[in-house]
């Protein structure tokens, strides 16, 4: 008989962005034959009293069998999917693979299924919040310390497993550590460490680049091309709080208006200075 | 003068330069180096400023100083602009600095033309050498290239740097000899005809060679990588009486002969102390846009420029809508496209329909037939795809008989900014 007929099971995934641990359970509920249905996704490290029964002690009917494969595009989605904070992503990708290994090869390759639309959405999601974190993290120098830096981050998503090797790739010669809510990351020239996570005053408050760096971001903006719809866009008022030259916004924002009327208005001047050895000698450089 | 009253200065003169991509090139990283720094693959943009724009380099002049006279320049010499000088080792620094601490992708160097264009040119690759060579720097790179440098500096900047750009700034001869008296186009041609020789030759020295009858591959030293992702250009929009045809005709060519990899567009905004020459306006950004959308038109959806422009009219592009679909109101007859069985280059026409959502559309259609439903949840414009295409439950029918009133309809109310 067929277990998936009269049980619900619950499939334990720890942590739960781990691509491993939900492929561990996917796999066991796969094998014993256990519809989408039938499973409950948990996140929890501890069992509760009203679990169902742990997917591990379901019969598995032919001990040798090995799981049936999936297509590499599926794996690649589902690790980017499951750094999702929705609660659904577990079984939403249990269902995919499901219906793959059942007769819907080619699923993946259907943008206007609902279940597959649903997962690109969601590591879309995952995507977008991946490439702001490499954006948007800010480090800040350790005071007294050569090449040591922290930065304070907080993503959308649970994404950090995802991003550190990113940030070891670029910053091999510095220490570094990213702190999130939920978890952080230290390098230390060699490797990758993770732990849980922090609170924001465990990184340094400030960094002396920054008025370099906000002196920069005014400098760099044009007011005649005032464009703040366009900015939030692709800043969102989210992740402001982040970033040091976001505090200069409300100023830049607001003196624009004068600066560009200001230009209008004034005169062209007569030119005072001279090229040496062109029209006349008489400008030095300082 | 200290650093940061440079910057400010070195800044604010750089602005007008549009371009601040960091994309394209080849992958790298410091795994092994041990340095710092990576590029390759999609740019990373780590701020914007408030008119929407993207910083992604260290956007910033060596020196503002400079010899020439160009009208629509803020640097040009008979501008009374603040002027400032940085040293080789602060623009180091400061990339250093900001780099380390992830504002920015790398640096975007250009500069005023000081003493000579070979002492200038050497300057600015000199920062790159260091960047590269005393500091295992690997971050992006783009040096602004002065056309009459000597060809061995052109030569090295290329070896340091990942993009290379020679502003062409105005799309006629004439309209560069009233307003940038200095600047030669056949000297600018001749450089860009340079440096794709040096890029051409160097893509084809790394190309993976062929295997052999034994399966080795034979070991050749390779020279380094020539600019590895390309060259670009800039035109300002608005500063000579240049037609959008004219432009975009311009771009088609420097396209065609020195395959740029982009060509920006820069609305000629107000600058501090203006030249007589040319009077304060509110800078052209709609103009700007369509041009922006007629360039991807010509490079990814295969329009000939002569259905985007033409010269009889009085070649502007049309502003109340964007030339996708002002194609599509012209040639009505073309359309309704059936999603379902029409092939990609018709697909492509599709008002509304971008690159990746045809893709998307070529992928679907293989499951089974499409409906309104659909395509509605690949998050297209519905209002303005509708009315040209067809589908298993749905016909325009006489939505396209009257392309005056379908124009009517799709055009929003004109929005081009007033600036005073």
């Amino acid at each position: 008989m067929n277990s998936a007929t009269h049980a619900r099971w619950s499939a334990r995934v720890v942590p739960g962005w781990s691509y491993a641990a939900w492929r561990a359970a996917a796999r066991t509920a796969l094998l014993a034959g256990i519809a989408p249905q039938s499973v409950d996704w948990i996140e929890r490290d501890a069992p509760g009293l009203l679990d169902a029964a742990d997917i591990a002690t379901a019969p598995q009917p032919e001990r040798d069998r090995a799981a049936p494969p999936v297509p590499r595009a599926f794996i690649q989605l589902a690790s980017c999917v499951l750094c999702h904070h929705d609660p659904g992503c577990a079984a939403l990708l249990y269902r995919l693979v499901w219906r793959l290994v059942n007769g819907e090869r080619a699923l993946l390759s259907n943008p206007a299924d609902p279940d597959t639309h649903r997962a690109f959405a969601l590591a879309q999601a995952v995507r977008r919040d991946a490439h702001k974190m490499k954006a948007f993290v800010r480090f800040r120098a350790l005071p007294g310390e050569s090449d040591r830096f922290i930065a304070w981050f907080e993503p959308q998503h649970r994404i950090v497993d995802r991003i550190a090797p990113f940030f070891a790739r670029r910053y091999t010669g510095m220490r570094w550590a990213i702190l999130t809510p939920y978890r952080s990351v230290h390098w230390d020239g060699v490797a990758l460490a993770f732990g849980p996570g922090a609170l924001r005053s465990d990184a340094p408050r400030e960094d002396a680049c920054e008025d370099l760096w906000r002196t920069y971001y005014a400098n760099i903006f044009n007011p005649a091309r005032l464009n703040t719809r366009m900015m939030r866009q692709e800043m969102p008022v989210k992740y402001w709080k982040q970033l040091p030259e976001a505090q200069l916004l409300p100023n830049l924002v607001r003196e624009s208006g004068v600066r560009v009327r200001e230009m209008a208005e004034r005169e062209a001047t007569a030119p005072r200075r001279r090229i040496p050895g062109r029209a006349s000698s008489s400008y030095r450089p300082q | 003068m200290e650093t940061a009253r440079k910057l400010a200065i070195l800044a604010d003169a750089a602005k007008y330069d549009a371009s601040c991509a960091s994309s394209g090139g080849v992958r790298r990283d410091s795994s092994r180096s041990g340095g710092i720094g990576s590029a390759g693959g999609s740019g990373i943009c780590h701020s914007y400023t408030p008119d929407g724009r993207c910083v992604s380099l260290l956007k910033i002049l060596l020196t503002n100083f400079c010899f020439y006279d160009c009208a629509y320049c803020v640097n040009r010499v008979s501008s009374n602009v603040p002027r400032a000088r940085f040293r080789i080792d602060e623009v180091v620094n400061l990339t250093l600095d900001f780099y380390k601490r992830n504002y920015i992708e790398g640096l975007f160097l250009s500069s005023g033309i000081i003493r000579n264009s070979d002492y200038t040119m050497e300057q600015l690759v000199e920062v790159a050498r260091r960047l590269r060579e005393d500091h295992c720097f690997a971050g992006y790179i783009h040096l602004k290239t002065i056309p009459e440098a000597s060809p061995e500096l052109l030569a090295a900047a290329g070896r340091y740097a990942d993009r290379l750009s020679i502003n062409i700034e105005l799309p006629t001869a004439a309209g560069l000899s009233t307003l940038a008296p200095q600047k030669d186009l056949g000297r600018i041609r001749d450089a860009m005809g340079e440096l794709r020789w040096r890029i051409d030759e160097s893509k084809q020295a790394h190309k993976p060679a062929a295997i052999t009858v034994n399966g080795t591959t034979p070991r050749k030293s390779r020279p380094a990588r020539f600019a590895p992702a390309g060259q670009s250009t800039q035109m300002i929009i608005g500063a000579d009486g240049a037609s959008d045809h004219a432009i975009l005709s311009a771009a088609d060519s420097l396209y065609g002969h020195y395959r740029l990899r982009r060509v920006y567009y820069s609305a000629f905004s107000p600058i501090p102390d203006a030249s007589r020459q040319l009077p304060i306006k509110a800078p052209p950004l709609l103009r700007e846009h369509r041009l922006y959308q007629a360039d991807w038109l010509l490079r990814f959806y295969d329009y000939g420029l002569e259905e985007i422009t033409d010269a009889s009219g009085d070649g502007m592009l049309d502003l109340d809508i964007d030339p996708k679909l002002a194609w599509a109101l012209r040639y009505p007859d073309c359309f309704p496209v059936d999603l379902n069985t029409a092939p990609k280059h018709m697909l492509l026409r599709v008002p509304g329909l971008g690159v990746r959502n045809v893709k998307r559309v070529l992928m679907a259609r293989r499951h089974g037939r499409l409906r309104v439903a659909d395509l509605a949840r690949l998050r297209a414009p519905m209002r303005k795809l509708l009315p040209f295409v067809q589908l298993l439950d749905h016909h325009p029918h006489t939505a396209l008989d009257d392309p005056a009133a379908l124009r009517a309809r799709l055009a929003p109310p004109p929005r081009q900014t007033v600036l005073f």
